[in-house]
């Protein structure tokens, strides 16, 4: 495959020209199933950077590119999991799931097909009925992961996704983001501030500079992809790495 | 329930012995002790006229409602979400809203003759102003996410009223509506003192004129009763329109 998926070439976003960039030149491509944890201090502008990827915000120069599996060099789709989880606290998990998929006009047997699959891989065929409010901080990610993946985007992207979890819940659902990635060969890019995770959870790892935000590093992590890698002193050694990445100024 | 009626029933003899001891201390004609005024309404509701004024004043005042509604709900919800129509709308709505809009029934009976019309169009001006601010700033002060997360999915702006801006706003229009029950049920009581033969409001006036003040007070449970009657349904509508609320406040009951 010589196209990359994911394109993002010298990106940059300002909001108020006196206060300066807060995203200068970040550069980086994504190959299909390929995934990335982006990295950096809090407030350096990595949710502004998935907002862009996802086509929420505009870059004020800079080009991204996410090609489609129609070969569209622009074309392609994206889910985006807001932090905290972003569902619609007047729809029930079916419906939340649903909804994508109901956007687009989809068949009806087709979408219960597709929802009801989701659901019990995630394990929440339980839940459907319920609404978010009746469901715990890990339900609820998984309802927002289930959400993202039914409209099968060629790109998932994730900001801090697991970061409002008790630790026992998000290395859970860290097993989970991987299994998902073995069986569908998922693209997504994962924003993090967590070291542990992003090495757990990124084939790449981009480590941000405090603003004005620029790529500091590219971390190429071949341990990736190893459900039991947690116990692995290669692990370890790459979580060090990135720790000492981050503390260079 | 038990409980909820244990309440209601406290609550309700608290109220019988206050205005028992008021009548008491009074002792003035004009307000006769609640069993009496009670024997008298459960008398009245036997007869086809106390009924032929409830159902007069039940219409007016549930037209109305449903008129402001329709009127006012879509109105806040385009004034919340589009910031164009906002700015060319908005001040409009703002200088009129603090008018007392009750002034214009002398204009309104002119214009529109002395029937039922006048005074439906009078009560729904006044409950729609309410639902309309209600609604817009509810929309103006719903969280963004939710809008980016509907987006995102890919949601166009027309999709993203039906399924974020709409459900978002139903609590409040309900709260509004509520809210415009006890304006409402007021605002008929007035319209119906004038230029009219039927409705509570009237039922009441012409029994104060005739000194007849068992009759009065018939008139004015009536009312209250058309009031709760209307709240109550207002109360159920939300909580089957509006169940997720419910859950989210552990609420059993909104405004009790």
């Amino acid at each position: 495959m010589d196209e990359p998926l994911i394109d993002v070439q010298h990106v940059c976003k300002t909001f108020a020209p006196a206060e300066g960039p807060v995203l200068d030149d970040i550069s980086f491509s994504l190959f299909p199933g390929e995934t990335l944890s982006v990295i950096g201090p809090s407030g350096c502008g990595k949710t502004t950077l998935l907002y862009i990827l996802a086509g929420l915000k505009k870059s004020t120069s800079g080009r991204v590119a996410i090609c489609g599996s129609d070969g569209n060099t622009n074309g392609g789709t994206n889910s985006f999991i807001l932090q905290n989880f972003g569902l619609f606290p007047w729809k029930t998990v079916y419906e939340n799931v649903s909804l994508g998929l109901k956007l687009r006009k989809t068949e009806k047997s087709k979408t219960r097909q597709i929802t009801n699959a989701l659901l019990s891989e995630l394990d929440i065929g339980e839940l459907s009925d319920r609404y978010p409010v009746q469901l715990s901080g890990g339900q609820k990610q998984r309802v927002a992961i289930a959400r993202a993946l039914a409209t099968e985007p060629d790109v998932l992207l994730m900001d801090e996704p697991f970061s409002s979890l008790d630790a026992l819940t998000r290395e859970r659902l860290q097993d989970i983001m991987l299994d998902m990635w073995h069986t569908r060969r998922l693209t997504y890019i994962i924003v993090t501030h967590s070291v542990e995770e992003a090495v757990f959870l990124g084939k790449y790892i981009l480590v941000l500079t405090d603003r004005p935000t620029r790529c500091k590093t590219l971390i190429t992590n071949d341990t990736y992809g190893d459900k039991a890698l947690r116990n692995k002193d290669c692990y370890f050694d790459r979580v060090r790495q990135v720790r000492k990445e981050m503390e260079i100024r | 329930m038990i409980q909820r009626f244990l309440r209601y029933a406290t609550a309700s003899m608290i109220l019988f012995i206050g205005w028992k001891l008021v009548s008491f201390f009074l002792s003035a004609d004009i307000l006769p002790p609640p069993e009496v005024a009670f024997v008298a309404f459960a008398k009245a509701v036997t007869t086809a006229e106390f009924w032929s004024h409830f159902i007069a004043s039940a219409c007016r005042v549930s037209s109305a409602m449903a008129l402001a509604w329709l009127c006012g709900f879509p109105a806040g919800i385009l004034l919340g979400y589009n910031r164009k129509v906002d700015r060319v709308l908005s001040p409009f709505v703002f200088l009129t809203y603090p008018v007392p809009k009750i002034v214009l029934l002398p204009v309104f009976l002119v214009l529109f003759g002395l029937g039922d019309m006048p005074k439906i169009l009078m009560i729904a001006l006044i409950i729609g102003y309410q639902i309309v601010v209600a609604t817009r700033d509810s929309v103006k002060g719903l969280d963004i996410k939710y809008i980016d997360s509907f987006r995102s999915i890919g949601g166009t702006p027309f999709q993203t009223i039906r399924h974020v801006v709409i459900p978002a706003a139903m609590p409040h229009g309900f709260t509004a509506l509520r809210i415009g029950t006890g304006t409402g049920i007021a605002v008929l009581f007035f319209v119906e003192s004038f230029a009219t033969h039927s409705g509570l409001g009237y039922l009441i006036m012409d029994a104060w004129g005739r000194f007849a003040y068992d009759i009065m007070f018939t008139g004015i449970i009536g009312m209250s009763l058309l009031g709760v009657l209307i709240y109550e349904l207002f109360n159920g509508l939300e909580k089957t329109m509006c169940a997720w609320k419910y859950l989210e406040s552990g609420r059993s009951g909104a405004g009790q």
